[in-house]
């Protein structure tokens, strides 16, 4: 059985072409997550290194500040996803047709606080829900009702990192999915207006379907900012309070790895993080593949 | 078309130049880090008469308390460390126990100056008779109060509480409703957030509290005392007539509005903040005196302040200890002072006149003398650098949120912190 | 060519409907002025932050309006050590960091999406995977690696390792899996080489998502903290790192004015490249077939 002379040239292009970033990928993201796994599985750290074994994983398993951070990322992870999907998906809808005037404006400003630092953007969040002097309690107040302790409350302060991760990152979110809309040929919705599909019709059973992948790379994008990049505003605002409620895996991570300088910990974290990730991705890329036929 | 590959050709040559570009030093770098507000004018006349008199190029590398910790682990691990680095109290015996830092107990005990320091200064970067810095600034918490305030009170401005019954009538005279709206707009007292920084303002009340902090031997965290739990009573009574911060506000939250709304009577904050003050709020007419402590008790307070230290490894150590000595001679301690309103540990900067004739940090000079270092640093000797960096921040806070935001009876919040800590200090020596 | 999409065309060109209901116009403006408004609110604070004096930001409750404008606060931030100089070097960082995404990642996105070989599953979950890893926990053991080829100091060892990421391997990826596989086979059937088809048909029809891929990683690498304070020391730093040094150790009270100016000054470049851009993903269509 010999393989056509064209299709092996094909295989040789692609991969001749993905060899620059598997050496990359391989040298420096591979490596070193080779590193983190020998790393977790010693005790010390530089020269004072030694291998102890899967014993760090045990302790973890048995703590209790692993299962309240796995808690807190998945509450986080999954309002902050749904939230930012969802908006980014409405906004990106609306922003898309032509009819509305300075769509650009508004694009521009939706998108704007993705382009601030993320300490910037928790100092301003943390004065603006200040629960005496912020003024988002003063607009509240405005309008009548009483202000909320943002972020005193362990349920509540959850809750407002959610809003803050998601206004921060909803243009994101919704840049993605704008894409992703160029790439839906008009031709469905002009067979479907003849067919007679209403707004919502159109929405649900042609824009939705067609931007699977598209969604799929919003959601899980989403989720790893969720799982590694949130400690940002655990760090500056909350410090993984009040009462732990905000104490997310992300910032575990970091806390153990910087502040108590404790890397096999870290790194173990860190790996297991990488391991529940790996299966959301793998369930997601399974149902999408599922989906597309 | 041509105009495209001629842009693709400059683009890839300009990479390559970029690419291979090194940051070549002319002469030896001498590579310092330290806090950016410590980075003195005077310091830097010290820095400049060194690379004169040792021909070193010195570059400073500023990073504050946050930033500082990735960036020294990479440093240490990577084996790339500074030739000088400024340290904070506890974070000196963590190193020191890893084995990152320069032994300097010979070079210090053949050192007659040493013997000006203040003792319990002079022993602070040490463990188990190993020192492993220099104790560069000396701070410690004491109670700011507002003279106008106490006027207005009727209160006698030169004579703030002294005992802990005492703060809770003043504290309860001070908190006045106004405007009558039914709410308070005066405070008697200020109560940080945990993270208050850059002590947290919590140890300065242990260490007022005059509990101990260990058990019999030594070798376990002990706070499940009848001192530390009368400090929490204490605490929630005084919470009754006080603006309460944020835990998860702004950490200067109560020093800024003390200065500039002054709508609060004392507040518990360290000599960082006269300088602070005279900046934004050089009206302010506020004193300061020893943290109020039980009745009978002596005088107690929380110290602070950075060491400098030699990292391991680097090829200049003398040199760099030549420098330490530099930056800690008197003469450069007072000329700080009088310009910077900095803190320091020797007794001959303390007896200098011109110390002495300045009213509040003349004031320091004897506060800091009854400060026991903070407890954290007490714990960072237990010879458990992870566990002690997690008793000293992560429980820590979860002791203040339950005693002051929750209200739970201290007895049981502080057996619990004192069980969750020994947990944490047996498991971290057990491997 | 494909014309676009209109969600709300009730109207037509046909001049004989009647007009738009109106409540669908003011509901959708409304929802975008109001999200409008949310997202540029703290914007307004920041610059009013980098407006007010040392005294004014110190305050607490802050204020939001300040009372005089400082703009020599923008001075001030500039005389704080060789300024252009970070500029330059976050400009290098984030520009070199755009570019290399923009090739190595689509190529690869390319392969991935439409080409079929031993092993293809197996490397795309490896590819995939590496977005997962936190840049947080890389960063040690990539410096030691920098450390030990010698790379320290210079801009090959900052720039070096983030040549390409699965991120933007799996974005490109997924936009190129609905490009239609008919215009690539019949490209090949009119003897295009696989490189040209690549330049002349992917790259074309990828615009939108190369659009959203430059942005976004400009503004990632733009404000890229953790990985420039460790590795770039001294003249090499870049803007961010500079600007958390002002942060302090809230010792002494943080300079919020000189931080608003830094942050504005961050936001600068970014903003001008996403307007200068953002045309482009919407037009992306143009030379597709319609069919």
């Amino acid at each position: 059985m010999s393989i056509p002379f064209y299709i092996r040239k094909r295989q040789i292009f692609a991969y001749v072409s993905l060899t620059p970033a598997l050496v990359i990928l391989g040298l420096f993201v591979f490596f070193p997550l080779i590193q983190a796994f020998m790393t977790s599985l010693s005790s010390g750290l530089g020269i004072n290194q030694r291998f102890v074994g899967f014993r760090i994983y045990g302790s973890i398993m048995t703590s209790f500040e692993f299962w309240n951070s796995l808690r807190a990322t998945l509450f986080f992870s999954g309002g902050f996803v749904s939230i930012t999907t969802t908006l980014g998906l409405a906004l990106a809808v609306l922003v898309n047709n032509k009819r509305v005037k300075f769509r650009n404006f508004f694009r521009a400003c939706i998108f704007l606080p993705y382009m601030i630092s993320m300490v910037v953007i928790a100092l301003i969040w943390q004065y603006m829900l200040n629960e005496r002097f912020g003024i988002i309690n003063y607009l509240l107040n405005l309008l009548g009702f009483k202000g909320l302790p943002w972020l005193r409350t362990p349920s509540l302060a959850l809750f407002s990192l959610i809003l803050i991760q998601a206004w921060a990152l909803v243009g994101y979110n919704m840049m993605l999915i704008l894409a992703g809309l160029q790439g839906i040929p008009d031709s469905y919705y002009e067979a479907g207006k003849i067919d007679g599909a209403t707004v919502w019709q159109r929405l649900l059973y042609i824009t939705v379907p067609l931007l699977l992948p598209t969604l799929s790379l919003a959601i899980l994008v989403s989720t790893v900012h969720g799982f590694t990049q949130s400690f940002v505003l655990v760090q500056v605002i909350t410090h993984g309070g009040p009462l732990y409620s905000t104490d997310m895996l992300s910032y575990l991570i970091y806390r153990t790895a910087f502040d108590y300088f404790d890397l096999p910990r870290a790194n173990a974290f860190a790996l297991i993080g990488l391991g529940i990730l790996m299966i959301i991705g793998i369930v997601q890329y399974k149902l999408e593949g599922r989906f597309r036929t | 078309m041509k105009c495209r590959v001629c842009l693709v050709l400059v683009m890839i040559v300009s990479l390559v130049l970029t690419m291979s570009w090194r940051g070549v030093a002319k002469q030896r770098e001498f590579k310092i880090y330290m806090a950016p507000e410590h980075v003195f004018a005077t310091y830097e006349e010290v820095f400049k008469e060194f690379e004169k008199t040792y021909g070193y190029k010195v570059r400073v590398e500023k990073a504050a308390w946050s930033e500082m910790r990735p960036k020294i682990l990479a440093d240490f691990v990577a084996g790339t460390p500074p030739d000088l680095l400024e340290s904070r109290p506890g974070w000196t015996i963590e190193f020191g126990l890893l084995g990152f830092l320069t032994d300097l107990t010979e070079r210090i005990s053949q050192w007659p100056d040493s013997q000006d320091w203040f003792e319990s200064a002079l022993k602070e970067p040490s463990y188990k008779g190993r020192f492993y810095g220099v104790k560069i600034h000396a701070t410690c918490t004491a109670l700011f109060y507002n003279r106008s305030l106490f006027r207005k009170a009727g209160l006698d401005v030169d004579n703030p509480p002294k005992t802990w019954k005492e703060m809770l009538e003043v504290a309860k005279t001070l908190t006045q409703d106004l405007d009558g709206d039914g709410s308070p707009d005066q405070y008697g007292y200020g109560m940080d957030p945990i993270l208050g920084a850059p002590a947290g303002v919590f140890v300065g009340w242990l260490g007022a509290s005059g509990t101990s902090y260990f058990n019999e031997s030594g070798t376990l965290v002990n706070l499940d005392t009848p001192e530390a739990i009368e400090l929490g009573r204490f605490l929630q009574r005084l919470k009754k007539w006080s603006y309460v911060a944020e835990p998860a506000g702004p950490v200067t939250a109560v020093r800024r509005l003390f200065a500039s709304k002054r709508n609060i009577g004392m507040i518990i904050t360290g000599p960082w903040d006269i300088s602070n003050f005279l900046e934004i709020a050089p009206d302010l007419d506020y004193s300061v005196d020893h943290i109020p402590v039980p009745e009978g008790n002596p005088w107690g307070s929380s110290g602070h302040g950075t060491h400098i230290t030699i990292p391991k490894g680097t090829k200049t150590a003398d040199d760099a200890w030549e420098l330490v000595k530099m930056l800690t001679a008197t003469e450069v301690e007072v000329e700080t002072t009088k310009q910077f309103g900095m803190t320091f540990p020797r007794n001959s900067w303390a007896e200098d006149p011109a110390i002495q004739k300045m009213p509040l940090i003349g004031k320091f000079g004897s506060l800091i003398g009854y400060a026991t270092p903070y407890f954290g640093l007490q714990v960072s000797k237990l010879g458990v650098p992870k566990a002690a960096g997690k008793i000293g921040r992560t429980l820590l806070m979860e002791l203040y949120e339950r005693i002051v935001y929750l209200e739970e009876d201290p007895a049981v919040a502080f057996k619990d912190f004192t069980q969750k800590a020994n947990r944490l200090i047996e498991e971290e020596r057990g491997l | 060519m494909f014309s676009f999409f209109h969600k709300f065309q009730t109207k037509d060109s046909n001049k004989n409907r009647s007009p738009i209901i109106p409540v669908w116009t003011i509901t959708v403006y409304t929802v975008l002025i109001l999200f409008a408004v949310i997202a540029g609110f703290p914007l307004f604070f920041i610059a009013s932050l980098s407006l007010q004096s040392f005294k004014e930001v110190s305050r607490f409750p802050p204020t939001i309006v300040p009372h005089s404008l400082r703009f020599i606060n923008y001075v001030t931030l500039f005389a704080k050590g060789p300024f252009h100089r970070y500029i330059l070097n976050s400009f290098i960082f984030a520009g070199t960091l755009t570019i290399s995404h923009i090739f190595l990642s689509t190529l690869a996105g390319y392969i991935l999406a439409k080409f079929d070989f031993p092993f293809k599953h197996v490397i795309t979950v490896f590819v995939l995977s590496t977005m997962l890893f936190p840049a947080n926990l890389r960063a040690i053991p990539l410096y030691i690696l920098v450390v030990k080829l010698g790379l320290v100091n210079s801009y090959a060892g900052l720039i070096i390792p983030f040549l390409t990421g699965g991120f933007t391997i799996f974005i490109m990826r997924q936009y190129i899996l609905s490009i239609p596989t008919e215009l690539i086979e019949a490209a090949r059937a009119d003897g295009a080489s696989e490189f040209g088809i690549f330049l002349g048909i992917i790259f074309p029809l990828a615009k939108p998502a190369l659009t959203v891929l430059a942005i976004f990683q400009f503004t990632l690498r733009w404000n890229m903290l953790l990985w420039p304070l460790i590795v770039a020391r001294g003249d090499l730093m870049t803007l961010p790192v500079v600007v958390a040094q002002l942060k302090g150790t809230t010792e002494r009270f943080a300079y919020w004015n000189l931080i608003g100016a830094g942050s504005m000054l961050l936001l600068f470049p970014t903003f001008v490249l996403f307007l200068l851009l953002q045309r482009y993903i919407i037009k992306g269509t143009q030379g597709a077939i319609k069919f």
